[in-house]
C-alpha cells in the first residue's frame, strides 16, 4: 500500500465520529476511575483528619494519652507497609507445552490469582528445589496475605544461600514483619542490611521511621 | 461460558456501550496494570495501552475483521504485554502464538502493527485536535462515511460548501502531519 493510501485509511479510521466517539467515552471511564481513585485519597485525607482531632481529644485525658504511642506505631507500620510493598516483578518467561506447571504458575502470578500460583510455585520448588521459585510462592503468599507462609518461604530462601534470591527474600521478610508488627525483628533485620543491598535506602527509609 | 462473556465484551465494543466497556475496564485492566507495573511501567501506560487495545478492537470488528477465539482477558494480556515489549523495545519477545492458562491465544500481526502504530495516532491526533472545531466536525463525519448532503443538512449549510470544505479541512490535515518532522521519522520505521 503507498503511504498516501496508507495515511488516508489510519485518517479515515482514526478520526470517524465513531471512533472519536468511543475515545472520547473511554477517556471518560478512565477519568472516572481517576476520580474515584482521588476520591478515596480525599476520604482517607478526611479520615485521618478525624483521626488526629480524635487524638487532640483523647490527649486530654491522661489515661488515652498514654496509649497514644502505641496507636500512631499501629497506624504507621501499616502505612509503610502499604508504602513499600509490591510483589516481586514476574521475570519468568513462558515456555514451551512441556512445562505446563512453570507456565501456569507465571500465569496466575501475573493475573493475582495469588493462590494457584503459591500452590504451582511450591510444587514446583518440591520438584527441583530452585529458590527461585520459593522467592515467588513467599510473594504469593504475602500478596494473599497468608503471612506465616510467606515467612516459611522466605527463611527457606534465605537459608538456601542462593544469591541471585537471598536479597529479595531479606527484604520481603522484613515487610512481612512489618506486617505481622513484629517491629523489633524488622530493625534486627534490616540493621544487618549492607550498603550494596538493593535495597538498603528503603530498608534505612522504613528503619528511620519506626 | 467463555464465548457467552466474550460475545457481551464484544458487542458492547461494537456498540461503543459506556456499562460494558466500563465493565472491561474493572474486569481486565486491574490485572494489566498489575502485569505492567511487575515490568518496570506505570498505570497510565497500562491505561494507554488498553486503550488503544479496545480502539484498534472497535475498529477491526466494524470492518468485519476481528474473532476471538480464547478468553478476552486472555487476549488483553497478550497484546499489552506485546505492546509493551515492543514499547521498551524488546522485540525479541515479541509472539503471535501464547499460551495463557489453558487458552491458546493468537495475534493477528496486523492487529499487532495497528496496535504499534501508536505514535503515528498521537501525532495524528495532535493535528486533527489543531484543526478548527467546523473542520473537525466535517471530517468526522465525512470519515464516518456520512453522506455529503447529510452532513451539510447537519451543519445546516450547502452540500457544495461542505464538499469544498472538506476538501481544504483534510489538505490542511494532511499537510500539517507531513509536515511535522516526527512524521518523517514515524514513517522510516
Amino acid at each position: 500500500m503507498s503511504n498516501e493510501r496508507k495515511l488516508d485509511r489510519q485518517l479515515e479510521e482514526e478520526f470517524a465520529s465513531d471512533v472519536l466517539d468511543l475515545r472520547k467515552k473511554l477517556d471518560k471511564i478512565q477519568s472516572s476511575e481517576a476520580l474515584v481513585e482521588k476520591d478515596n485519597t480525599k476520604g482517607s485525607g478526611k479520615t485521618l483528619k478525624l483521626i488526629f482531632i480524635s487524638l487532640a481529644v483523647a490527649a486530654s485525658f491522661a489515661l488515652v494519652s498514654m496509649l497514644l504511642p502505641q496507636l500512631f506505631t499501629t497506624s504507621s507500620t501499616g502505612e509503610i507497609y502499604a508504602s513499600n510493598y509490591e510483589p516481586y516483578p514476574m521475570a519468568l518467561n513462558q515456555r514451551g507445552d512441556a512445562e505446563k506447571i512453570l507456565n501456569d504458575a507465571i500465569a496466575a502470578y501475573i493475573s493475582q490469582k495469588y493462590q494457584v500460583a503459591a500452590d504451582a510455585f511450591t510444587e514446583l520448588y518440591s520438584q527441583n528445589e530452585d529458590a527461585l521459585y520459593l522467592l515467588y510462592a513467599g510473594n504469593a503468599y504475602q500478596a494473599s496475605e497468608q503471612y506465616n507462609k510467606a515467612l516459611t518461604a522466605y527463611d527457606q530462601v534465605i537459608n538456601s544461600a542462593d544469591a541471585r534470591v537471598v536479597e529479595q527474600a531479606q527484604w520481603y521478610k522484613g515487610l512481612t514483619l512489618l506486617k505481622l508488627n513484629r517491629i523489633d525483628e524488622v530493625q534486627k533485620l534490616f540493621n544487618e542490611f549492607e550498603e550494596t543491598h538493593y535495597k538498603y535506602d528503603e530498608a534505612m527509609n522504613i528503619l528511620a521511621k519506626l | 461460558m467463555k464465548a457467552g462473556k466474550n460475545t457481551y465484551y464484544l458487542e458492547g465494543i461494537a456498540n461503543r456501550d459506556s456499562k460494558v466497556i466500563s465493565e472491561i475496564y474493572k474486569d481486565i485492566l486491574p490485572g494489566i496494570i498489575s502485569w505492567i507495573r511487575q515490568n518496570g511501567g506505570q498505570e497510565d501506560d497500562a491505561k494507554d495501552l488498553f486503550q488503544e487495545m479496545i480502539v484498534s478492537i472497535y475498529k477491526k470488528l466494524k470492518a468485519g475483521e476481528f474473532e476471538l477465539t480464547c478468553k478476552f482477558w486472555s487476549y488483553a494480556l497478550v497484546v499489552c504485554r506485546n505492546l509493551w515489549f515492543a514499547k521498551i523495545r524488546k522485540t525479541d519477545r515479541i509472539s503471535y502464538v501464547e499460551q495463557v492458562d489453558d487458552d491458546r491465544v493468537e495475534i493477528s500481526p496486523g492487529m499487532q502493527e495497528e496496535i504499534e502504530q501508536k505514535e503515528q495516532l498521537k501525532l495524528y491526533r495532535k493535528h486533527f485536535q489543531a484543526l478548527s472545531e467546523s473542520c473537525q466536525k466535517v471530517l468526522s463525519l465525512f470519515f464516518a462515511k456520512v453522506k455529503m448532503a447529510e452532513i451539510a443538512e447537519k451543519m445546516d449549510s450547502s452540500e457544495g460548501y461542505i464538499k469544498k470544505k472538506k476538501f481544504k479541512c483534510k489538505e490542511e490535515l494532511v499537510n500539517k502531519i507531513k509536515a511535522d518532522p516526527l512524521f518523517a521519522e514515524l514513517t522510516e520505521i
